[in-house]
């Protein structure tokens, strides 16, 4: 199941970048939305509805857990913590992509050598 | 409750009635946390994001067409897997409303057929079991017998048996 869901990164950066988000410490919603903006750069910028549907995928593929809750100025928040597969899944994840990176940037450095 | 607070829970209706008492007050809390100083109510994307979100949710609880059909023209119980989406649905506000139109959707065709016969006394069969019908559906033991039926107690909401 967890593989399942860190499976859909190739496509869409989303995910990962989410399980990324989380690898820092527990965070609340709101904290994510904010990580995951930093960390695209702008790119992925999540609304509170994918960010709740996406978090709940990620529970019920056990690679995240509500690590606790807090009421602040009125304001539930539930704070949101990786769990030891996720984490996991993490570290493959970001290996594979890396790798990808590394491949892709050989291929341009052989295009953009002179001559070629 | 302010305005832009107003128009998030109005929001978050999308999303069912169970979702909203286990999650309601975070989903609102982080769209309050996204509000810029001096907006009004959530910004489009984010109002779209969040009817989006809740939509989705609901088509993924849905049971399939056929265990559908059949809870909703014969009462039969519906699988483990959606008995929380049968718990939403028969404490809705809407519940009687929704049954008595699928009822007479699904069955149009049938009394038009009777219909359109050109006897006197069959109309008059097709006017009383159409009142007795839509006079059998909306009682309230009905409900309560669907939600003992998927495990639940009718006078506690959300209370499992």
């Amino acid at each position: 199941m967890g593989r399942q869901v860190v499976g859909r990164t190739a496509a869409r950066p989303g995910p990962w970048c989410l399980l990324l988000a989380l690898s820092d410490g527990p965070l609340h919603g709101y904290g994510v939305i904010k990580a995951v903006r930093e960390l695209s750069e702008g790119h992925v910028r999540l609304g509170a509805g994918t960010l709740y549907g996406a978090l709940d995928r990620l529970a019920e593929g056990g690679l995240a857990r509500v690590a606790g809750e807090e009421v602040v100025d009125g304001r539930h928040r539930r704070y949101y913590e990786l769990t030891g597969q996720g984490a996991e899944l993490l570290t493959e994840e970001t290996a594979r992509l890396a790798r990808l990176t590394a491949t892709a940037q050989h291929r341009l450095g052989l295009r953009l050598q002179p001559g070629m | 409750m302010d305005a832009y607070e107003r128009r998030c829970r109005l929001l978050a209706r999308a999303y069912p009635f169970r979702y909203r008492q286990a999650r309601g007050d975070e989903l609102v809390g982080t769209l309050l946390d996204l509000a810029e100083p001096g907006q009004a109510g959530p910004s489009l994307r984010d109002s779209l994001d969040v009817v989006c979100g809740g939509i989705a949710l609901r088509l993924r609880e849905r049971p399939p067409l056929r265990h559908w059909a059949m809870y909703r023209m014969f009462h039969k119980r519906l699988p483990y897997a959606y008995r929380w989406w049968a718990h939403d649905d028969l404490r809705g506000t809407f519940y009687l409303a929704r049954q008595c139109a699928v009822w007479l959707l699904l069955t149009s065709p049938l009394w038009v057929w009777i219909g359109l016969l050109p006897l006197e006394l069959v109309h008059t069969v097709i006017g009383f079991t159409l009142s007795r019908m839509l006079g059998f559906l909306p009682q309230r033991a009905v409900r309560d017998n669907q939600l003992i039926r998927h495990g639940f107690n009718p006078t506690v909401p959300g209370d499992v048996t």
